[in-house]
């Protein structure tokens, strides 16, 4: 169980990052943090079909990290989610377009090494 | 079929309003390390809140470190998207992933919680990787800004 449990955390972080980034670039460049930017930005978000799916990705994803934190360690949970990043990195390349060259890939493997050390 | 998301025209933005990269990416840092931190300190306060009862958990929003932490974490979450707005998922995942370090410390030094030789070796490492993917091209995909 534990193992279907870790499945469904990454793929749903996976497709969350995934959409919020496509949606995020269909929505264009935020450079502006006023109150007023702010509110029309949580309105139009609101409307962008590809955020919403990705915070229910990220919702189903949370549930998920909690069941698990209740029949596993948090040195077992946390190293096991984090090969989402190297999954995630692989999927911008093929799914975003975007050129990863060898600094992110080492950058994206010594990350994941590390929240592994971290969390034992 | 048209793309519902486009894209309202841009409002002009007031000179020196805007962010630049480098600091949205340590704003995310900020707020997500903060964000955890101030909800770890809630909780410990609120004390195991483990229930399929939804009132638990709204309880816990009457203790102030949690609301700060929830409010930060939305700002998190904002900003998240602004970043991700303007630089590649390959530039942020890693170079944000430094907000693990700064919760470790925190908790390490605020908080007084011991950190292992493994934690230790865990913040150099994604400390290293982050400085590493910190060196490319925030935005690949012919966009940027």
């Amino acid at each position: 169980m534990k193992w279907i449990l870790v499945a469904v955390i990454v793929a749903c972080n996976a497709c969350s990052d995934l959409l919020n980034t496509s949606g995020m670039r269909a929505h264009g460049e935020v450079h502006d943090f006023r109150p007023q930017a702010l509110r029309r930005l949580a309105a139009s978000l609101a409307r962008n079909p590809r955020i919403m799916l990705a915070m229910v990705a990220m919702t189903i994803a949370f549930f998920a990290l909690m069941a698990l934190l209740s029949i596993a360690k948090l040195s077992f949970a946390i190293p096991a989610t984090a090969a989402s990043y190297v999954i995630e990195i692989v999927l911008a390349k093929y799914l975003l377009r975007e050129q990863i060259n060898w600094r992110r890939w080492a950058g994206a493997v010594l990350v994941t090494a590390g929240v592994v050390f971290l969390a034992q | 079929m048209p793309d519902s998301q486009a894209v309202e025209a841009p409002r002009p933005i007031k000179p020196g309003t805007s962010i630049p990269l480098f600091g949205l990416v340590l704003a995310v840092i900020a707020a997500n390390s903060a964000g955890n931190f101030a909800l770890r300190v809630g909780m410990q306060q609120v004390g195991r809140t483990v229930s399929l009862s939804p009132i638990p958990y709204l309880a816990a929003f009457l203790n102030g470190w949690v609301v700060a932490g929830v409010i930060l974490l939305i700002a998190w979450l904002i900003l998240q998207l602004s970043l991700l707005s303007r630089a590649d998922l390959g530039f942020v995942l890693p170079v944000t992933s430094m907000a693990n370090t700064i919760a470790a410390l925190l908790g390490a030094f605020v908080l007084l919680e011991p950190v292992s030789r493994s934690g230790w070796i865990g913040i150099g490492l994604i400390s290293i990787g982050a400085i590493l993917v910190g060196q490319t091209e925030s935005r690949t995909d012919g966009g940027g800004s």
